[in-house]
């Protein structure tokens, strides 16, 4: 990859945001699931 | 399919392969990103944009595939059912949006240096376009609807329906005049594209893949654990 041909910044670019959207719904996905399986745990305990 | 009708034997498989499909996609990234930045060659005609293909079409072909799986899991809950299928279409749908939302970003990025312009009203584009409508009015009826199986049979008809808008993505580039190139890797007779940039990009489309598989099986997992919440929440309520 030749970093200073012309349009360069529209590749970093696209890669940018692909990386950036991934990550934010990797970590949207993981939150979601730890915040489910706290709450299901903290009611079996409340029903125990 | 049947063995994964249950909820408990579906969340034990899925998170006895999560740590090896996880796995899997690292290295078909590390993999696919080396050969996309590093060893496919820059294009006799694009230059260095080419490179925009490798992160652009895989988010398209998953769009589409991810919208196909939604469909069939709705024909599966529709026909045998299935507990699980409908949890299936639900927890794909923001995924797939995450990605068409790519495709048409990547996109427009690789638009502008290449036809001159962000955003032209082609039919490609424009098919792209209506997908990122039905992902959105898909997950607004699972958002805004409360009862849980009004808002599957809803959800159901509009996955079936919307599946239309796939084949037309896919032939739009046959079917009319458009700026969009016209397919390059799955068509008859063949790729058309040089191994070179070819093999980085089945890479990629397969790292893509492993990612949604790898999320889909957490988010699968989040949204059987928010039923038995609810079923928790209904049982609680009935006894007070």
């Amino acid at each position: 990859m030749d970093w200073s041909a012309d349009h360069a910044g529209f590749v970093v670019a696209s890669y940018i945001l692909s990386a950036t959207f991934i990550a934010g719904l990797i970590g949207f996905v993981f939150l979601r699931d730890r915040r489910m399986r706290e709450t299901l745990s903290e009611y079996e305990r409340e029903k125990s | 399919m049947q063995q994964f009708a249950n909820p408990t034997r579906f969340l034990k498989i899925a998170t006895a392969i999560l740590p090896f499909v996880w796995g899997i996609t690292i290295v078909l990234f590390c993999i696919g990103l080396y050969g996309a930045l590093v060893t496919a060659p820059p294009d006799y005609q694009q230059g260095e944009t080419v490179r925009i293909m490798f992160v652009h079409v895989p988010a398209a072909w998953l769009a589409m595939l991810v919208y196909s799986i939604m469909a069939f899991a709705s024909a599966v809950a529709i026909i045998f059912r299935h507990p699980v299928a409908d949890a299936a279409a639900k927890t794909a749908a923001p995924i797939g949006a995450i990605f068409c939302f790519l495709a048409l970003a990547t996109g427009s990025l690789w638009g502008k240096p290449m036809w001159g312009a962000w955003w032209v009203w082609d039919a490609r584009l424009t098919s792209m376009f209506v997908l990122m409508l039905l992902y959105i009015g898909y997950i607004s009826i699972w958002q805004s609807i409360e009862d849980p199986g009004r808002a599957a049979m809803i959800a159901r008809i509009v996955a079936l329906v919307g599946f239309i808008n796939i084949p037309i993505i896919k032939f739009s580039v046959q079917w009319w005049n458009s700026l969009h190139q016209p397919a390059s890797v799955f068509r008859m007779g063949g790729p058309t594209i040089d191994r070179s940039m070819l093999w980085p990009l089945l890479v990629m489309g397969l790292a893509y893949t492993f990612l949604f598989l790898a999320l889909h099986l957490v988010s699968m997992r989040s949204e059987l654990t928010a039923r038995k919440i609810r079923t928790l929440l209904i049982t609680r309520g009935g006894q007070g």
